[in-house]
């Protein structure tokens, strides 16, 4: 479609390039490591599906993990972030103060959350010393060194980080249900909680996928939060995808392995994409 | 409807509640940082009977562990994230007007390329790219954790003005156009300035990205007196362990100025990001 | 059916000007009521009061005789036909009309009937299946007045529904509102910006301004005897030529025109004491058309408009110091669409003659306006003055 005056293509160039050389290339070359044992030493031999067999025998926990994790993880953030819209989406006169106060802990970066959440869910640290002042002293525990309370820990930082960015993809999302629609439904009879079933959350469905789909992304890739609040313990009880990749390439120098698990999780986060365009699909016919 | 009643009010304490756990952990930071060291042992929880800025003179001071202080993480942190949004800005723009104009098959696999990029994670490439930087002699330079991060933020800064320049009239162009503009001063003169809600919040998502970016940081340059703010907090939560009130100053010195920027641009910032998501 | 009934009804919004301004009303059983007035006038605000989307700040909303001013919309069993249809995006056609069916509990047969029996009524039953994006402006117009009629509601409340129909939709519209209305027989309140739906629609019409009633009346009545200044200019098309005239003991000098007047049309005030006089366009016709005792007027045509039918001439008459704002004042021209530019010195009036009257402009042109014809209103305050 050639018109006269049409956009260069030269506009597109440097982006592309760049795009290609530092991210796309790389990862091809990464994916083709995937199928060798290269140590970053030695020159890499060939070994077929080798690391993928290895990884489904000896990684399984950390998949299960990494689930436990986005489970906990986007169930969490979602619903906060919603519950955040809905109620400071109008009227409230403090709301701006109020949502800002939500988001600020969004901006800062995670490994400096991640170290002040370390303090605070410390064996000797301000949680537990509020929980012996209010009587509550019996549950006080080391939140981040035992198994069945670190991930789950882990998961309740990210949603205290995130609440607020989520927040505003659903105020975005909330900008789409016209308020028309609600009283409409008000005057068909419609009490508030039928208005918002049957009204705000279907309209909100495409904030709702993206929603969904970025949270479970940043909890497939998530590394930092990990690496400072527990290291992957206690004895790899939250070792997720991310830091097991970490791990594997450069603390052992398994190269080939570690790539071979990236791959595994490049394919998992365009699943989840996959399932995000056939949702959007669905709600456009 | 909407208006402002007793259940209003009711519902607006209860926000006021649930935002005591967001400020909470920002109380705890300001004591612990304020508390000098003759009160080593007092807890958290109470205010500093003595407040002093000692530490925050120390972390400043003392940071860093033989590589670098904090002024000069702070100095590298700004001029990183001011060039890789520059170059985003300059870059994608542009390639998000060519895509959203151009009606090609072409366009579209171009876009489709975007578009993976843009759920491509870092980790499987990293290892190739460091070597392609190890033989371009680029690992531990500033140059070169510029171009890492422009490339890893690129799919995301064109997908937004892709995105945005698709629902954009085309009347204004086509005026400039008619007017006998060339496609270069019609961007620069008239698709550029229109954007600038999107331009916004690509400067703050990628900003936001390289300010606080952590990994690709250690990766590429480490040991280096390049690194950013996160890598100096954390070679120094390595120095200090369980030091506190150290290790507190020094993320406030990582913190304040996002925060600080954040409060002053914030309602436009929102107002980006509504329209732009929604759109 | 339903009567509808309001007792001083304010709303005001944290302490701006009232919205609506004391207003009482009694509409009756049946009857196809209309509200009427410029943009902002309080229309959409007082029918938001009748379905109970707003609560009064005072006074009282009654139907069937019972106060509803604390009932929530869903126990005022009302339909509202919004004008930008809010047509539920995600849901089929057939999901528009029936939720309301749905949502208070109907039996699902019963409510497949009535969605079934209200689409063949308007035409809609082959599209029962597809999606709001995929229907015309027309279709979705049908769709969301389906919605209210499948309810069998006590009262439909219409909220400017043909204002985002193209013309020639809108008056074929209109017609078949007309028709369903009195096949339907239910109370029906219907607020409009445009005079002409209240003209054709309504068997009585409110007209607001600035939130306060200025006149209600049937149609005709406020066609020919307009309250006030303000309802004489909104009400019409194209509208009422407005000029200050001087009484005298035997009729009116009107912008230079010596009209010699019957006593039992002549201006109640005193000789020589100023009066707003109203012409109807209409009513400045040909001589011969006018009847005998017509008073004539002599005018140079400045610019002619053909309608087909009819044709518009303009024509200048020499204006009075302050006449403009004086008129602009009794009229509250800045509540109404903007009329025809005014000039210094002089200002342009019309007439609306049949169009086989041959003219051009430059030409001079016999024109005679009926004693009958002229409307008399306080040059302050703009309120109605019989003739005398």
């Amino acid at each position: 479609m050639k018109r006269p005056g049409a956009v260069p293509w030269l506009f597109v160039v440097p982006a592309a390039a760049l795009t290609l050389l530092i991210l796309l290339v790389p990862s091809l070359v990464g994916a083709a490591y995937a199928f060798t044992d290269w140590d970053g030493l030695t020159s890499p031999s060939w070994v077929g599906l080798a690391n993928f067999t290895e990884f489904f025998d000896d990684g399984s926990h950390v998949v299960g993990q990494t689930l436990i994790l986005a489970g906990l993880y986007v169930v969490g953030v979602n619903a906060a972030g919603l519950g955040l819209a809905l109620g400071l989406a109008h009227t409230l006169r403090t709301r701006h103060v109020l949502r800002a106060l939500f988001l600020v802990p969004a901006v800062v970066s995670p490994l400096v959350v991640a170290y002040i959440w370390t303090f605070i869910l410390d064996v000797d640290g301000p949680l537990n010393e509020i929980l012996e002042a209010v009587g509550l002293g019996s549950s006080a525990q080391p939140w981040l060194g035992q198994r069945n309370t670190a991930l789950a820990a882990v998961a309740i930082v990210m949603v205290w980080q995130f609440a607020g960015y989520h927040m505003l993809i659903y105020l975005a999302g909330l900008q789409g249900v016209q308020r028309e629609l609600l009283e409409a439904a008000e005057v068909d009879g419609a009490g508030p909680w039928r208005r918002f079933a049957d009204i705000t959350l279907p309209l909100l469905r495409p904030a709702l996928v993206i929603g969904t789909v970025l949270s479970t992304i940043s909890a497939f890739l998530l590394f930092d939060q990990v690496m400072a609040l527990t290291g992957g313990g206690p004895s790899g009880g939250t070792d997720t995808l991310g830091t097991y990749v970490y791990e594997q390439t450069f603390v052992n120098g398994r190269y080939g392995y570690g790539s071979a698990v990236a791959l595994l999780l490049v394919g998992g986060v365009c699943l989840a994409a996959l399932v995000q365009m056939r949702l959007l699909r669905g709600r456009r016919s | 409807m909407n208006r402002y009643g007793r259940w209003t009010a009711f519902r607006e304490a209860g926000f006021w509640i649930a935002a005591i756990p967001m400020l909470l952990p920002v109380y705890l930071v300001l004591t612990t940082v304020l508390r000098g060291p003759e009160a080593r042992g007092e807890s958290a929880l109470r205010p500093p009977g003595d407040p002093t800025l000692g530490n925050m003179e120390r972390a400043w001071t003392e940071a860093g562990g033989g590589t670098v202080s904090f002024s000069q993480a702070l100095v590298n942190s700004v001029l990183t994230t001011a060039a890789v949004v520059a170059i985003l800005v300059v870059v994608a723009a542009p390639a998000g007007y060519a895509l959203a104009r151009r009606g090609s098959k072409l366009s579209g696999a171009v876009f489709g390329m975007f578009a993976f990029a843009l759920i491509m994670p870092i980790q499987l490439g990293i290892i190739p790219l460091y070597g392609f930087m190890v033989d371009a002699g680029l690992t531990g330079t500033r140059a070169g954790l510029i171009l890492v991060y422009a490339g890893l933020q690129m799919p995301l800064a064109v997908f937004l003005y892709t995105g945005f320049l698709r629902g954009l009239p085309t009347a204004y162009e086509e005026a400039a156009r008619v007017d006998g503009a060339r496609p270069l001063r019609v961007f620069a003169g008239v698709v550029f300035p229109l954007v600038r809600p999107v331009t916004g919040v690509v400067a703050t998502l990628t900003g936001l990205f390289v300010w606080n970016d952590f990994f690709v940081a250690l990766v590429f340059v480490g040991d280096t007196d390049k690194v950013t703010l996160p890598v100096a907090v954390y070679s120094f939560v390595g120095r200090f362990a369980a030091e506190w009130p150290l290790i507190f100053a020094a993320a406030l010195i990582a913190a304040g100025p996002v925060v600080v920027l954040f409060g002053f641009a914030q309602r436009t910032i929102m107002k980006g990001f509504t329209s732009t998501l929604h759109g | 059916m339903t009567s509808i009934g309001l007792d001083h009804v304010v709303m005001r919004y944290d302490g701006t000007q009232a919205a609506v301004d004391d207003v009482s009303l009694e509409i009756e059983e049946g009857e196809f009521f209309v509200l009427v007035g410029p943009s902002g006038c309080g229309k959409s605000t007082l029918l938001r009061l009748l379905a109970g989307l707003e609560r009064p700040s005072s006074g009282t909303v009654r139907m069937d005789g019972s106060d509803v001013t604390e009932l929530t919309p869903r126990l005022r069993d009302v339909a509202m036909v919004f004008q930008n249809y809010a047509i539920y995006p995600h849901m089929t056609v057939g999901g528009n009309l029936g939720y309301g069916l749905k949502v208070r509990g109907v039996p699902k047969r019963e409510a497949a009937a009535r969605v079934r029996e209200v689409a063949d009524l308007l035409g809609l039953g082959d599209l029962l299946k597809r999606r709001p994006t995929t229907l015309s402006g027309g279709q979705l117009q049908r769709v969301a007045m389906g919605r209210a009629i499948a309810r069998r509601p006590r009262a439909y409340l219409m909220d400017e529904p043909l204002s985002n129909l193209d013309a020639k939709l809108r008056v074929s519209m209109r017609a078949e509102l007309e028709q369903l209305h009195r096949r339907l027989g239910v109370t029906t309140v219907y607020v409009t910006h445009d005079q002409v739906e209240a003209m054709t629609l309504g068997s009585r019409a409110a007209v607001l301004r600035a939130g306060e009633l200025q006149q209600v009346a049937a149609p005709q009545e406020l066609y020919a005897r307009p309250a006030n200044a303000f309802v004489a200019a909104f009400i019409g098309s194209p509208p009422m030529n407005f000029a200050l005239a001087t009484a005298r003991e035997d009729g009116l000098d009107l912008a230079g025109f010596d009209l010699r007047l019957p006593a039992e049309h002549r201006p109640p005030v005193a000789a020589g004491e100023r009066v707003l006089v109203g012409i109807r366009p209409e009513e400045l016709r040909a001589p011969q058309a006018a009847g005998k005792d017509a008073c004539a007027l002599r005018v140079t045509c400045a610019v002619r408009q053909n309608l087909g039918a009819d044709q518009l001439l303009f024509f200048p008459v020499p204006q009075l110091p302050y006449e403009a704002a004086v008129i602009a004042r009794a009229t509250f021209a800045e509540d109404r669409p903007a009329g025809p530019a005014v000039g210094s010195g002089e200002r342009l009036l019309c007439a609306r003659v049949p169009a086989d009257v041959s003219v051009e402009p430059g030409d001079t042109v016999d024109l005679a306006v009926r004693p009958g014809a002229l409307h008399y209103f306080a040059p302050d305050g703009g309120a109605r003055l019989p003739s005398a």
